[in-house]
């Protein structure tokens, strides 16, 4: 395999700037202006009708907007789907392309990968009426630093420059080979410029649909915006969703109230079904992580018993009963799953007999008991997924209390203690690129759980080495030897990992899943006649 | 009416004594037994994620490092002002949180009661004209078919019938938690009814009973007998004396009508505090727990005072008896 040395992977983005369509994780798009980005295309044939409304309702529930002090902030969003409102620069597709949302293209300056050039959109209107331009971009992103919105730009960010009315350039601390998959992000939206107290607090965005009234615990309501910058898009005039449990949105869906469920109980697609309704199944969906607090003197800060726990789960048998999917879902306690193209699988995840070894090893061979793991259903298959986990490893003579709270609230609670790690908890992990995916380990506190060590220094010395690579080949065996560190150390423990799942109506059209909830978007959805 | 006063302000003052002793209940409930706040709020097991610093700190902050009268005498005086607190994951307070979702069930179970009493009157009147009868087997049976029906049963068959089935209610409320409150009482019908079932039954057999044993008493055959119309004896006559066992039976259905909203809102997903009660025990959010508790009986006792107010007025047996001791 030949090697592309970082000066000729600098010029190929040059030509590919050049080079309307092209793409790449360095990539870049460009179209007209006003014509329809080909990401944006509908499917042939299609016959596209105007008017009516998307009621759904959303299984997920109120994780984050249900404990918010304001439903109008984008942050609180993720359980409401947030590009009904607000644009980011980036959209990540459903096949995990990058896509220009309110970017236009994008490119590093030079070869260090620290600065990044982008270029946004013309012609882009908030809901108030007012022309989106670099300041807003700016101040946009400066907000989310102040605010935190992300771990994932927060850490490698040092400041954002306005380049002209469109122009804007981001100067980061350390070389960052993919830095456009973060602004993707479905937190670090573009909202108007404002002051530091009132940004991103009213609700504005540049989405499809203008916000109308949003209830934190409940739901919201938007109309069409008729100044949308995807020209003759959105088709629907109002949209509406409902935070919902399984069954309640069962009933609305038979009713005639719902004409969508987000996130369905997989058990449930029969229901859905033989009331007409249409189920679409995305190629991947949210992991569960259990993340492990090794910073107090706990059972598992010995590798030997969080390695028996991982070889202790059936995560067939998950896959199986709870999805009725065997085989598709594979994980190896990254937050890597078999949709990356660079997942490394572990050699062999369930082995109970290695588990008993590993845990005489560790000075119990008759099994032992664990502290309680805290999770909240956020879905609603979670409290069924976890009753096999826990059976599962009472095979290996390992006795977890796996406790269910309540999602709202969830968050808040697991924090409450052992800063900045928390309780021991379920992670909800949303599949992304390996850059993200095991960066965490790095960023995310919680996730981290306090991992340290030899393994994790050489973790983080080869991840540092593996973003700042231009070579997309050498980068996907990096990131493969990467997963072998997490492997053989294994820090967190991911249990299984879901296809999220939506039922229609059969007059919805193009409505689709999304392996990332968040990335659902609304503009290209229509009802037919 | 003068003899009245008395008695209704020995009533108050007995309310008064039963809603501080409510209070301590629930300061003990939450608060002391059997830790206190602190470790009602993190399970023994998870103590090990607190460093015994922290433990003062956070006790420090609950005021737990007072002795437990003076703690009470808060608790005591803090509910009885109304002032609930904060919360205790998000410091906001309850007052803010649990506000609209009170009124909105307050709206749900005030409909419900005078949609009970409405109906159970009606229905106890028409089955006691002719014990036995017909209609009267048709409403006793059915009521007690109902009466058997939990309120989690009522309010899913309810969805099925007539929000999935007939199409004439949703089946789900989206009204929003602050909405104007005629979209709250629109949102209600369902919920209302589904929390009248199993609470009329039980009205409607207490009435039907006072009513026959009425319309069988002395007073009742000469009236008969002096000519006075059927009608006039039942409702004019049999009725009030009929209600007063009833009346104390709505005491207790207002009791009732608290913890079925809770299974009811549920299932409608109404905005009301049920659900909000729902989530702060499984968040153990003592002082919204705490708020709910106090707030419900107070609820309760003011029901069973009007009840009392209204026995007074309707039997003077009640007032002479109360009068001499």
């Amino acid at each position: 395999m030949s090697v592309m040395s970082k000066r000729e992977f600098l010029q190929l983005a040059g030509f590919s700037i050049a080079a309307a369509g092209s793409q790449s994780i360095l990539g870049i798009t460009a179209f007209a202006a006003d014509s329809i980005p080909d990401w944006a295309a509908l499917p042939q044939g299609a016959t596209p009708k105007s008017g009516g409304k998307l009621v759904y309702g959303q299984t997920y529930p109120n994780w984050a907007v249900g404990t918010s002090n304001n439903g109008k902030h984008p942050y609180y969003w993720i359980d409401l789907l947030t590009r009904s409102i607000w644009n980011c620069l980036i959209w990540i597709d459903h096949d995990f392309n990058l896509r220009g949302e309110l970017a236009e293209s994008w490119a590093p300056v030079d070869e260090t990968l620290k600065v990044w050039d982008f270029k946004l959109r013309e012609g882009v209107m908030f809901h108030n009426g007012k022309e989106m331009t670099s300041e807003d971009a700016v101040a946009s992103i400066n907000a989310h630093i102040a605010q935190k919105g992300s771990s994932f730009i927060n850490k490698w960010f040092d400041r954002v420059e306005a380049r002209g009315k469109y122009g804007l350039r981001f100067i980061l601390n350390a070389s960052y080979a993919e830095w456009p998959y973060a602004l993707a992000e479905y937190r670090i939206v573009i909202v108007p410029a404002a002051a530091p107290d009132l940004i991103l607090a009213d609700g504005i965005g540049t989405g499809p649909f203008k916000l109308v009234q949003v209830d934190n615990r409940r739901g919201f309501q938007a109309v069409r915006n008729e100044n949308y910058w995807l020209k003759g898009r959105p088709f629907l005039d109002e949209i509406e969703g409902y935070v919902v449990n399984s069954q309640t949105a069962i009933n609305g869906f038979r009713s005639g109230q719902f004409n969508a469920v987000f996130n369905i109980d997989p058990t449930t697609a029969g229901q859905y079904e033989s009331a007409g309704g249409q189920i679409h199944k995305s190629k991947g969906g949210d992991q569960f992580l259990l993340s492990l607090p090794k910073n107090l003197n706990l059972i598992w800060n010995d590798p030997r018993i969080r390695e028996a726990i991982s070889l202790s789960i059936d995560r067939d048998a998950i896959n199986k009963i709870i999805y009725n999917d065997p085989g598709t879902w594979v994980g190896n306690d990254t937050h890597m799953s078999g949709i990356n193209p660079e997942f490394f699988p572990r050699e062999k995840s369930y082995d109970v007999q290695r588990a008993k070894k590993l845990l005489a090893e560790a000075g119990h061979p008759n099994g032992l008991n664990l502290p309680a793991i805290v999770f909240c259903a956020s879905f609603p298959e979670e409290p069924r997924m976890m009753a096999i986990v826990a059976q599962s490893l009472k095979q290996a003579g390992i006795n977890l209390e796996l406790r269910e709270i309540p999602t709202d609230g969830f968050d808040a609670y697991t924090r409450q203690v052992n800063p900045p790690i928390g309780r021991p908890a379920r992670s909800l992990v949303g599949p992304r690129n390996p850059a993200i995916n095991l960066g965490r380990f790095i960023t995310n506190p919680t996730e981290a759980a306090g991992w340290t060590g030899a393994k994790y220094d050489a973790f983080v010395a080869l991840y540092e080495r593996t973003i700042s690579e231009p070579n997309d080949a050498q980068r996907l065996e990096m990131y493969k030897e990467l997963q072998r560190i997490v492997q053989s150390d294994t820090p967190a423990i991911v249990l299984g990992g879901r296809r999220n799942m939506l039922a229609h109506a059969p007059k919805v059209q193009n409505l689709r899943s999304h392996s990332q909830n968040w990335s659902s978007r609304f503009d290209d959805v229509w009802i037919s006649a | 009416m003068t003899r009245m006063i008395p008695m209704i302000g020995r009533r108050l003052a007995l309310s008064f004594v039963i809603l501080s002793l409510t209070a301590l209940i629930v300061f003990l409930g939450t608060e002391v037994l059997p830790g206190d706040a602190i470790t009602a709020t993190i399970p023994a097991e998870e103590l090990a994620f607190y460093t015994p610093q922290q433990i003062a700190e956070m006790r420090h902050e609950y005021g737990l490092d007072r002795p437990v009268y003076l703690r009470f005498l808060e608790v005591w005086q803090r509910l009885f002002s109304l002032d609930f607190g904060t919360t205790i994951v998000k410091r906001e307070p309850v007052y803010d949180r649990i506000l609209h979702p009170m009124i909105n069930s307050a709206i749900l179970a005030g409909v419900a009661l005078a949609v009970m009493l409405a109906a159970v009157i009606v229905l106890g009147v028409l089955a006691s004209l002719r014990p036995g009868g017909r209609l009267d087997n048709a409403i006793s049976g059915t009521t007690l078919f109902t009466y058997s029906m939990p309120d989690f049963v009522v309010s899913n068959i309810f969805v099925i019938v007539f929000a999935v089935w007939l199409g004439l209610s949703p089946a789900v409320i989206f009204a929003s938690t602050d909405a104007p409150k005629l979209t709250i009482l629109a949102a209600a019908i369902l919920p209302v009814v589904a929390l009248c079932v199993h609470g009329a039954a039980y009205q409607f057999r207490l009435l039907r009973t006072g009513m026959i044993e009425a319309l069988n008493s002395d007073y009742a055959e000469r009236a008969q007998l002096a000519g006075v119309p059927a009608w006039r004896i039942c409702i004019g006559h049999a009725l009030p004396s009929a209600l007063i066992p009833m009346l104390n039976g709505t005491a207790a259905f207002v009791a009732a009508l608290l913890s079925g909203s809770v299974v009811v809102e549920s299932v409608f997903k109404f905005p009301g505090i049920g659900s909000e009660l729902l989530r702060a025990l499984a968040q153990r959010e003592i002082p919204i727990i705490q708020a709910i508790a106090f707030l419900a009986a107070l609820a309760v006792i003011v029901a069973n005072l009007i009840a009392d107010i209204a026995v007074l007025a309707l039997d003077p047996r009640v007032r002479t008896s109360s009068r001499h001791g």
